[in-house]
């Protein structure tokens, strides 16, 4: 067993099964790196997750430690420095499990906690909680208006009125698609 | 180097340290029982309820994409983030234009014409399940 300490103060720990907390790529090669370390009895501090966060993510993996492992596609680096393989890069079909459309917290008021947990799945590196929370999210939106995307996503319109216009010149082309 | 640009060199170090432990000595006040009182930096709080670059990119690849060019009026962070995800794509010329020939329920044509009005590319997509990529190599 693994325990993860969450930025609370004081910090709440959370007793998780290795094989669970192994889901999670960034614990799973600091586990890698230490070997040889007890770490059974050595708490992982994890300075970026919350208590509330760090229950649904402990939730989520105990769920899901004996999902077989996504396949493993090499994953282009965010850099982009190589201009050549992005364009095969289709996004492959998400599907929300029903295990998973219950456990997400999806209601108005826990917007902010949804994107915690994103926040957290993104630093974890919990690639398949990622995936069904951004696909979570992106259906939210699809089809909603400008100003029902910026309020849901915390965002401010920081375009000046000229910035705006010649952005609406700028995609002339996609009216009426 | 002579001695007296050695000495010179020493007394920029020490000035620099007393600077440096100046400047500690202020953040340190600023921790009380392990926190950091005082301002917190911009944007400190936001970071949480936002959410980052990453999974914003995966968001905007998993939208239908006739809705992504709109979706550039969001925030200029958006903005960018969806040039971001063109950014290796081919672009469209400066003075050429793209045409939407049809958009026939979930297919859509798109014509590429070059500064003299010449058809470089016609491609069709396939409706919603278009990559976001697809797209935005015509904008």
């Amino acid at each position: 067993m693994i325990q993860l300490c969450s930025n609370d103060d004081p910090p709440v720990s959370f007793t998780v099964p290795r094989k669970a907390v192994e889901l999670s790529k960034t614990i799973k090669t600091m586990l890698e790196d230490l070997e040889g370390f007890d770490m059974e009895q050595t708490p992982i501090p994890l300075p970026n997750v919350d208590a509330p966060t760090l229950e649904l993510i402990v939730k989520w993996v105990e769920q899901h430690q004996d999902d077989p492992p996504p396949v493993e596609k090499p994953r282009v680096e965010d850099d982009d420095s190589d201009d050549s393989d992005a364009d095969d890069d289709q996004e492959p079909e998400v599907v929300i499990p029903e295990w998973d459309k219950k456990f997400l917290p999806t209601d108005d008021e826990q917007k902010n906690q949804l994107f915690k947990l994103l926040n957290a799945a993104n630093y974890l590196e919990i690639k398949p909680l990622l995936d069904i929370g951004c696909k979570y999210v992106a259906d939210k939106i699809s089809g909603q208006t400008v100003e029902w995307v910026r309020d849901y996503l915390n965002m401010e319109n920081d375009y000046t009125p000229e910035e705006e216009a010649k952005l609406k010149e700028e995609i002339a082309w996609a009216e009426g698609l | 180097m002579s001695k007296a640009a050695l000495k010179a060199e020493v007394g920029r170090v020490h000035a620099e340290n007393d600077r440096l432990r100046r400047a500690l000595t202020d953040v340190c006040g600023q921790i009380v029982c392990g926190r950091l009182m005082g301002d917190l930096p911009d944007n400190f709080l936001e970071q949480f309820s936002q959410l980052p670059d990453r999974p914003l990119e995966q968001v905007l690849r998993y939208l239908p994409a006739h809705q992504v060019p709109q979706m550039r009026f969001v925030s200029r962070k958006f903005n960018q983030l969806i040039k971001k995800c063109s950014k290796t794509m081919p672009k469209k010329e400066r003075n050429g234009s793209v045409l939407f020939k049809s958009y026939d329920g979930r297919k859509l044509t798109v014509l590429l014409f070059d500064g003299r009005g010449c058809k470089i590319n016609e491609t069709t997509l396939g409706g919603n399940k278009v990559a976001l990529s697809e797209l935005l190599r015509f904008i």
